[in-house]
């Protein structure tokens, strides 16, 4: 543009304009098209024949009346030129200045822009402050920014005040991707129909967020300096912005931690704090939480019947959900044990799962369990087993096997029946429950520990005590990963079935008998079924039973004296720890001391004396009483 | 119990299987006393079957042998049980008797 013609260039043309007169010329016009730019005399009728010169690069005319002679024609040429140039330089010079005043106005809003920006750390007012800012500072109608993560979906943020379609956007933002060199669209095949304009630089975030600014609708049109200042404004904001993602970062990561610490506190505090112990079994449990809280569980109890309640599992998912639904599980697994009809585990798991599929299904997680039963009374393990693995058991003289699980794990369907199985119990049987994390544990390279690996190890680990199965299990697995942090938790319950309780009563029953050889016969016959079925040796066995035969006969001949109508009562028991025999007869008291009875000499072929002899050599304790018309006679046997 | 009446070499030969019991010595008695109470006496009893004895089953075998001996014979125990050689033992009666482990060794032990 070029502006109106400054007082200075007036004198000159003034001057000029004289010179002219001298020479005839009545009056001298400079024109822009049909405008009169400047005129001497300033008014005059100008009627007369006219030289005329025109330049068409600057669209000047020099018109001077009363002069016709073409030899002054290069004079008015030079003047013109000299005018063109003139005004061209004082465009130029008036260009500059506004520029310089521009790029002021534009380093006081880039500070107030840092300063804007200094304090906020959050990302949409962030994003806001550079549309509003870019805005005003390049004189657009409005701005957008377009977020791309990594094979995520765009994410368009637009200031209220002047939205575009959220697809237009992302279209802009695309086409500028594709060659981020090129900055300024406006023909009508790249930018949308509701723009006119639009101009795009890049939002430098993270290497993993790929982020561009738009500018649309500039008032004329986009230059060289708007990219800079909008690249300046996009890189100020970009690192602020990178700042207020770490910082969201960390808090959510500070968030994480402190639900990390409670669903620890919780796992901690719903796992037993003391194993209880069952004579005839030793248990040992135990959990190692992995740095990230796993969902494992465990829980061991003793009823009041002495039956010994135990359970594992792990409920999927980490964090405070898993927390919550593990210590709700573990309640239900708790009070529903103690009320469990004998034998079925199974009749708990139906009520967990009834109880908790809504809640599990809810946030989609579910737990796997087992819960186990061990009476040893009757040597007897029952299970049911809602999907949990690895579950061992390694038979004192057998091949280990790996117990798959019979059900599908609580908390996927709401009507599931699960199922009881049942193992018989020898002395030396281990039973092993544990968690994922044993057999999924990896080693720097990425190979698994396995369930094959475990199953052996334990096979040749059967002979320890249940507490040095698992530590040397958990030192393997280890030295298995070496390096590699551990993943998982690694929760284990190992049974070992052990000798029986000693005090525990095997047998205990009396009858009463007639007085005869033939009646005896009887409770010295169901002595030695008791006896079979309790365990003990065949030898022991068969020298008690002699026992209670001599007894039995002694009294038959001599406190009845062969009388088949009396009656003789016969009282046995027996522990892991001794048998006890007694007899109750009425008959004549027993006139004999014990500690003179002695077996007679071989060489003196004896016939009789026998009887008492053994029951003395064969008992660690015989004992006489005779009381108010009552023989009694006690028998006692120490087993070894 | 069950009583096998045999011979072996014209020698008598008694067989007892199961439980020998103050209940079953009547029989025992019997033919011990059969075969005790005349000339040189020379009897085998072989307790391969039996699994329990007594001591007053033991006496009655024990009463046979001082027969047999009073006449110049005795009395041979053969195919000897654990179970019942414990009680032989414990009775100290292995060293009253002269036991032998089969029939054909206890025949020819005369």
């Amino acid at each position: 543009m070029i502006p109106e013609i400054s007082a200075k260039h007036r004198d000159a043309f003034k001057s000029l304009s004289a010179g002219w007169m001298r020479v005839g010329a009545t009056c001298v016009q400079l024109l822009r098209g049909d405008e009169v730019l400047i005129g001497c005399p300033t008014s005059s009728l100008c009627n007369e024949p006219s030289l005329l010169v025109s330049s068409f690069a600057s669209g000047l005319t020099l018109q001077i009346y009363g002069v016709t002679d073409p030899r002054w024609t290069p004079t008015a040429e030079s003047m013109l030129d000299i005018f063109a140039n003139l005004l061209t330089v004082d465009a130029d010079l008036d260009n500059l200045t506004a520029a310089l005043v521009e790029t002021q106005d534009r380093l006081v809003a880039l500070y107030e822009l840092t300063q804007a920006t200094r304090r906020t750390l959050d990302i949409n007012s962030l994003l806001d402050l550079l549309i509003k800012q870019s805005q005003h500072l390049m004189d657009v109608d409005g701005g957008f920014v377009v977020l791309k993560e990594k094979d995520g979906k765009p994410l368009v943020h637009q200031v209220s005040e002047r939205p575009i379609h959220p697809a237009h956007a992302e279209a802009a933002a695309t086409l500028y991707m594709r060659d981020p060199s090129r900055h300024i669209f406006k023909d009508s095949e790249t930018v949308p129909l509701e723009l006119r304009n639009v101009m795009m630089v890049t939002l430098p975030v993270r290497d993993e967020i790929s982020a561009a600014v738009g500018l649309f609708n500039k008032t004329g049109k986009f230059t060289t300096p708007d990219i800079k200042l909008a690249k300046a404004i996009a890189g100020h904001i970009g690192a602020q912005l990178e700042n207020a993602m770490l910082h969201k970062e960390a808090v959510e990561r500070a968030r994480l931690e402190t639900e990390m610490d409670i669903a620890r506190q919780v796992q901690t505090a719903i796992l037993p704090q003391s194993i209880p112990q069952v004579k005839g079994l030793d248990v040992f449990a135990e959990s190692n939480p992995a740095f990230e809280v796993g969902g494992d569980f465990f829980d061991v109890s003793t009823r009041q019947d002495d039956t010994l309640v135990f359970a594992l599992g792990d409920v999927t998912g980490k964090g405070m959900p898993a927390a919550l639904l593990m210590s709700m599980t573990h309640t239900i697994i708790k009070s529903a044990s103690r009320n469990m009809p004998f034998n079925h585990p199974h009749q708990v798991l139906n009520r967990l799962n009834h109880d908790m599929a809504s809640d599990f299904s809810n946030v989609g997680m579910f737990t796997t369990v087992m819960l186990g039963l061990v009476d040893c009374a009757n040597c007897k393990l029952h299970y049911s087993n809602a999907g949990q693995s690895p579950i061992y058991f390694i038979p004192a003289n057998g091949e280990p096997a790996l117990l798959e699980a019979q059900d599908i794990p609580v908390g996927i369907l709401d009507a599931v029946e699960y199922t009881t199985q049942s193992l018989s119990l020898s002395v030396g049987d281990v039973f092993v429950a544990a968690s994922d994390g044993f057999p999924e544990s990896r080693n720097p390279a990425g190979e698994m520990y396995g369930y094959e690996r475990m199953r052996t190890f334990l096979s040749a680990s059967r002979h320890l005590p249940a507490r040095e199965i698992a530590s040397a299990l958990l030192a393997d697995v280890n030295t298995f990963c070496g390096t590699h942090p551990q993943d998982d938790d690694r929760t284990i319950v190992i049974l070992k079935f052990e000798k029986q309780d000693e005090k525990r009563i095997m047998f205990n029953e009396s009858l009463i008998v007639r007085a005869t050889y033939e009646d005896i016969r009887q409770p010295c016959e169901r002595l030695r079924a008791n006896l079979d079925q309790a365990g003990i040796s065949e030898e022991v066995a068969s020298l008690c039973e002699l026992s209670l035969q001599e007894l039995l006969a002694n009294l038959v001949d001599h406190a009845y004296e062969g009388d088949p109508n009396r009656q003789i009562t016969v009282r046995m028991a027996g522990s892991q720890k001794q048998i006890f025999l007694q007899t109750e007869d009425t008959g004549v008291p027993a006139n004999l001391k014990m500690d003179e009875v002695h077996m007679p000499e071989p060489e003196d072929l004896a016939e009789g004396g026998y009887g008492m002899a053994i029951i003395r050599s064969l008992m660690d304790e015989v004992r006489y009483d005779s009381t108010q018309g009552k023989n009694i006679w006690t028998l006692v046997k120490n087993l070894k | 119990m069950d009583i096998i009446k045999s011979s072996r070499d014209n020698l008598p030969v008694l067989q007892l299987k199961g439980r020998f019991d103050a209940h079953e010595v009547e029989p025992v008695n019997a033919w011990l006393a059969e075969h005790t109470g005349k000339g040189e006496a020379r009897i085998i009893v072989n307790l391969e079957g039996m699994n329990f004895i007594d001591s007053t089953a033991l006496s009655t075998l024990v009463r046979g042998l001082k027969n047999c001996r009073e006449r110049n014979g005795d009395l041979h125990i053969c195919s000897l049980q654990q179970p019942v050689r414990v009680i032989f033992e414990l009775t100290r009666l292995d060293k009253a008797f002269d036991i032998f482990p089969t029939e054909e060794e206890a025949a020819k032990g005369f």
